[in-house]
């Protein structure tokens, strides 16, 4: 399901325009980014919870240069299902 | 990490954030993700603009070991569902990391470096169980954000993997384990990266560092020395940051200064040895004319020009010719000799300082394989130190390499009053 579809489907749900859906959803990203990043986890029942995890830096070598380039470390965004809806891919 | 988030909280807070009332703020979370689950049940993978990709992978068969019990069972082919974010998302959530960037590593940095680094760091941080460790990997890295983002996939299949032998209550343990630390960490970065968060924003320098974030600098120390060093464009505030920053820089400066010096005294050593095997020429030119006396003031002597090849027996007017280093004025034209008193040793030139004189030549010897010089002398009069005479008579320039089947005059010494 691409975006298109999706925001038609939400928009259908919440009886709202596609596009009010969009921006709805980038707020959404938002508030969910700056409540992760106090470090708190957002749990959606029967479906799945979303969490920050932090990569520590390291050393990646170019192939074809052979140069060695330091990655900085980051956070991300880790996300994991919960079992019914593993059950349900099944 | 604080809290978890229900649904119906973050209902509030994402009302509160939107402006729209709590009913739709809850009726959008929750239909925005009944969506996603159908949409992942219809076609495998949804994808939502500002917020990221769900699929379903079908993660293939293997074979594994209880942990438990240690025996190999096989882990069927199951389904999985992931989650990349989106660049938006990612990149609100990274913003407390946000001024750092790739940075190419110079050759002063070795990975032992890093590796007292990161055992500093685990000290530091106690949180060690669920955090994904690289190793330094082989990627291509054309796009970082790319390259991340694969990474992040390889990621999330290893652990969740290994995960899934593992007893769901030690997953959630480790879990509650790992929030607060990392809470912590997190708030602290938040808080301490306030100040200069005006500074990234116009500058973006390649990396900064906040001494808040204590394990931030001691491993970006090091980028941070790299990115000083590397043609970069701006450089980041080094105020905050000179303890963490200066050993580093310290040694690098000293190992410069030592090699530097390391440098120079080989090169004295080169030109020591330089003159004492005459490389580059003896000061003194060998003068074809004769020599002069010894300051002593023996009387003067004339001398021709004669080889090597001459034999003991020449009379006094061919004389062979040496050098007399030291105290040898230039040319002088030859006198006519006015002997009064022939002595032997006049005839050869004599080695400055020694306590024997040269007053003819015993034989001569024909160097062999594996024969040396002070074994020579040894044979010949009982002592190595008389290697120096031989050396001396025959104008050998380097007394270890000689060649064989040269043939080496033996001079007779007598010893000096």
């Amino acid at each position: 399901m691409n975006n298109k579809d999706f925001l038609n489907n939400l928009a259908a749900r919440l009886e709202t325009t596609p596009q009010d859906v969009q921006k709805t959803i980038e707020a959404f990203s938002k508030a969910l980014s700056e409540k992760l990043e106090e470090g708190d986890m957002l749990t959606i029942q029967n479906f799945g919870s979303f969490d920050i995890k932090k990569k520590k830096e390291r050393i990646l070598i170019n192939p074809s240069t052979k140069q060695r380039m330091l990655v900085p470390p980051k956070l991300t965004i880790a996300f994991k299902a919960s079992n019914s809806l593993k059950d349900k891919a099944q | 990490m604080n809290t978890k988030y229900s649904p119906q909280d973050f209902a509030t807070f994402f009302a509160q954030y939107q402006g729209i009332s709590k009913k739709k703020a809850e009726a959008f979370i929750r239909s925005f993700f009944d969506t996603i689950e159908s949409g992942l049940m219809d076609d495998k993978f949804v994808k939502i603009k500002g917020f990221g990709t769900f699929k379903i992978i079908t993660v293939g068969e293997r074979e594994s070991i209880n942990v438990n019990t240690g025996k190999r069972i096989q882990i069927s082919s199951h389904p999985k569902i992931t989650f990349t974010p989106d660049t938006l998302l990612k990149d609100t959530v990274n913003k407390p990391f946000a001024q750092f960037q790739t940075v190419t590593l110079n050759e002063d940095i070795k990975d032992s470096d890093f590796a007292e680094i990161d055992s500093k760091v685990a000290l530091e941080v106690k949180l060690a169980e669920k955090e994904i460790v690289e190793q330094p990997e082989t990627i291509f890295q054309k796009d970082e954000n790319l390259a991340s983002e694969e990474t992040t996939i390889s990621d999330d299949l290893v652990p969740t993997e290994d995960l899934s032998i593992l007893e769901e209550s030690q997953v959630s343990a480790l879990s509650e384990v790992e929030k607060p630390s990392k809470a912590e960490e997190v708030t602290s970065l938040d808080n301490s990266n306030e100040p200069q968060e005006g500074l990234s924003q116009e500058e973006i320098p390649l990396i900064e560092l906040s001494e808040g974030a204590s394990f931030i600098p001691i491993h970006g120390s090091n980028a941070e020395n790299n990115s000083n060093e590397t043609a970069s464009k701006n450089n980041a505030e080094e105020d905050g940051t000179e303890e963490q920053i200066s050993p580093t820089k310290h040694s690098i400066r000293h190992l410069k200064i030592a090699g530097f010096i390391l440098c120079s005294l080989a090169l004295l050593i080169t030109f020591y040895f330089a003159g004492y095997y005459h490389i580059f020429g003896d000061h003194m030119e060998t003068v074809k004319v004769s020599t002069i006396t010894p300051p002593a003031g023996s009387t003067p002597q004339s001398s021709k020009i004669a080889t090597l090849a001459d034999t003991p027996q020449t009379k006094p007017a061919n004389t062979a010719n040496f050098n007399k280093p030291d105290t040898l004025p230039p040319a002088i034209p030859p006198t006519v000799p006015s002997t009064p008193q022939f002595r032997p040793e006049d005839m050869y030139a004599q080695m400055e300082g020694s306590n024997y004189k040269i007053i003819g030549i015993i034989g001569t010897h024909s160097l062999q394989r594996g024969e040396n010089l002070y074994r020579l002398a040894k044979q010949t009069y009982g002592n190595r130190d008389f290697a120096k005479y031989i050396i001396f008579f025959n104008k050998i320039e380097n007394p270890d390499v000689i060649t064989i089947g040269s043939v080496v005059k033996l001079p007779k010494l007598e010893k000096k009053n």
